[in-house]
């Protein structure tokens, strides 16, 4: 029986009646209903057949023991290598956020700029540009080809190496944590991990007792059997970002393919093809190894090594002061037709039907 | 501008079945309804003009005197048949989604309304597709707002090309979603669907995006 490796909820959530469908809908409260959830330490039950891909599969508690700056500097070779070796240039997604800012300070910091010239193209939007304007200025607008992010759906040709800057939300924390500052305070965040107090925060959002007790339960239990020790509030939510948002956001680009790109949708042309800049076990362990970067008090000191990568090259001090994380993805997939899921042989799913892939054993009964 | 009134009135005998401030909505809901037609009302053309407000055509039936000026003459219950009642009741029911549709519509194409001159991207986008940048060939237009923007003319080029071209597509993709749903809203009949049409809607035009 297959199930799935991806899938939007609201998908699930808006043509189900099943009783234990809309209690499990209320979880979405917390992140948003287009973000799908999976437990990557498989415990934690959802009333939608769903399976771990194996590259996205927890990695083994070891430590690679690189500074996040050598991670980076070693993603970069793998990529460049990987073009070198296909022949494919690299399409970067650049937003002129933190993260696919670094991406570009990764290359630029390691290669010469006549290199990249010929091997690097800037998939952008126009609001690209109101994000990081000098950067935009210095580097991107005088040397490298433009592609319309616009165009997105049709990129998953073959004709480049897609890489994106998924990821780095996940090795430094979650969004949540920036609510949680705003509500909380930062001292709070970084206090020790409290139930209780997480419990209300997590309520709030999601507004029923007994489905917020299920997701917290979810994600202690995770964490519990992976290994981790939750010893902070940030903790918590960096886990929860780390273990079950990961899979969603590995393959939420695909669900921009245009329908006569179905066909390239699968392992092979994934393995090759599109390139999460973040995903990798040594941005993992070097997340797992490094809980000292989610002590944060100020929402601005949010990725502060990531910014403090990126000054060290540009030395544009007023964005490495003042830069807060900002959502961009939503300029790329606003207004389009996207598909509700993919399956476990990687086949596209456009329109799920609920009762076709619900799981009666789950925790929402 | 005008300010304007648009009956959604019955072709076959002039009776109204509702107002809508918006010319979008009143079109929208024509598209869907063969017997209903626009009838344009301002101060100018209606000695009843100042008497319209929303709830009038809800609460009675009316059909425009056109000879007399464009006034309103209340209809006898005996005379409106209940296939006229049930139309207006879902022509009622859709223009309440159109209220929606229309807002959704606007919001997403906010982003891209930018100028006070509306046909700038297009001249614009005529500069763009006459120039070469291979040739280093540009238009004197686009050099002299390459001058005016201090910026050389091959960095004016390609960023206002990807300016252009985003806001087209965006808008030309944000205009396609709104034709999928006016036609959607347009199947409406029962109160009973307009909750799962609004829900899908609003996934389609925003939440899909909240990720």
């Amino acid at each position: 029986m297959k199930s799935l490796y991806y899938f939007n909820p609201l998908a699930i959530v808006n043509k189900s009646l099943r009783k234990d469908v809309q209690e499990w809908a209320k979880l979405y409260g917390l992140i948003g209903h287009a973000v799908g959830m999976t437990d990557r330490t498989e415990q934690f039950k959802q009333p939608v057949r769903q399976s771990i891909f194996p590259d996205c599969a927890l990695p083994a508690l070891v430590d690679s023991n690189l500074t996040y700056s050598e991670c980076c500097d070693r993603r970069a070779e793998e990529l460049y290598k990987l073009s070198e070796t296909t022949g494919k240039p690299l399409g970067i997604m650049w937003s002129g956020g933190i993260d696919s800012t670094l991406i570009m300070v990764s290359f630029l910091r390691k290669y010469s700029l006549a290199d990249l010239q010929q091997r690097i193209k800037v998939i952008i939007s126009a609001e690209s540009r109101t994000e990081n304007p000098e950067f935009y200025k210095n580097y991107i607008l005088p040397n490298f080809e433009f592609v319309n992010s616009e165009h997105t759906p049709w990129l998953f040709d073959g004709s480049m190496i897609i890489v994106t800057g998924e990821f780095n939300d996940q090795l430094f924390g979650s969004d949540l944590m920036k609510v949680y500052i705003a509500n909380n305070g930062g001292v709070s965040l970084s206090s020790p991990y409290k139930r209780d107090t997480v419990f209300v925060y997590i309520n709030r959002k999601i507004n029923d007792e007994k489905v917020s007790n299920t997701l917290i339960n979810a994600v202690e239990v995770a964490a519990v059997k992976y290994g981790i020790v939750m010893e902070k509030i940030s903790d918590f939510f960096w886990w929860y970002n780390f273990c079950f948002k990961w899979q969603g956001v590995y393959f939420r680009m695909y669900a921009l393919t245009a329908p006569k790109l179905f066909s390239n949708v699968n392992p092979e042309w994934n393995s090759i093809h599109m390139q999460h800049f973040y995903h990798t076990d040594y941005f993992q362990l070097w997340s797992i190894y490094h809980p000292e970067v989610r002590i944060i008090t100020d929402w601005k000191n949010y990725k502060m090594e990531a910014k403090i990568d990126i000054f060290k090259f540009d030395k544009n001090y007023e964005y490495f002061k003042n830069k807060i994380k900002r959502a961009s993805l939503y300029t790329v997939f606003g207004q389009r037709t996207l598909l509700d899921g993919v399956d476990d042989t990687f086949t596209p799913v456009p329109i799920i039907n609920p009762e076709e892939w619900y799981n009666p054993v789950n925790d929402f009964k | 501008m005008i300010e304007t009134r648009y009956l959604i009135a019955s072709l076959e005998n002039t009776s109204v079945y509702l107002m809508t401030p918006s010319v979008i909505t009143a079109n929208a809901l024509v598209s869907g309804s063969g017997d209903s037609i626009i009838k344009v009302f301002t101060a100018y053309n209606s000695a009843d003009y100042g008497k319209i407000t929303r709830n009038m055509f809800t609460e009675k039936v009316y059909s425009i005197d056109q000879k007399g000026g464009n006034t309103f003459v209340e209809m006898p219950d005996e005379h409106v048949s209940s296939s006229w009642k049930e139309t207006r009741s879902i022509l009622l029911t859709r223009q309440h989604l159109f209220g929606r549709w229309e807002s959704f519509t606007k919001q997403a194409l906010a982003r891209q309304t930018r100028h006070q001159w509306a046909e700038f991207d297009f001249v614009a986008m005529e500069q763009i597709k006459e120039s070469d940048p291979a040739s280093n060939t540009y238009t004197w237009m686009l050099e002299e707002y390459a001058r005016i923007v201090d910026m050389p003319v091959d960095r004016a080029y390609k960023e206002l090309k990807l300016r252009l071209e985003s806001d087209l597509m965006t808008k030309f993709r944000i205009q396609a979603l709104a034709e999928k749903w006016k036609d959607k809203i347009n199947q409406v009949t029962m109160q009973q669907q307009v909750e799962d049409v609004r829900r899908e809607m609003a996934r389609e035009f925003w939440q899909n995006s909240s990720i």
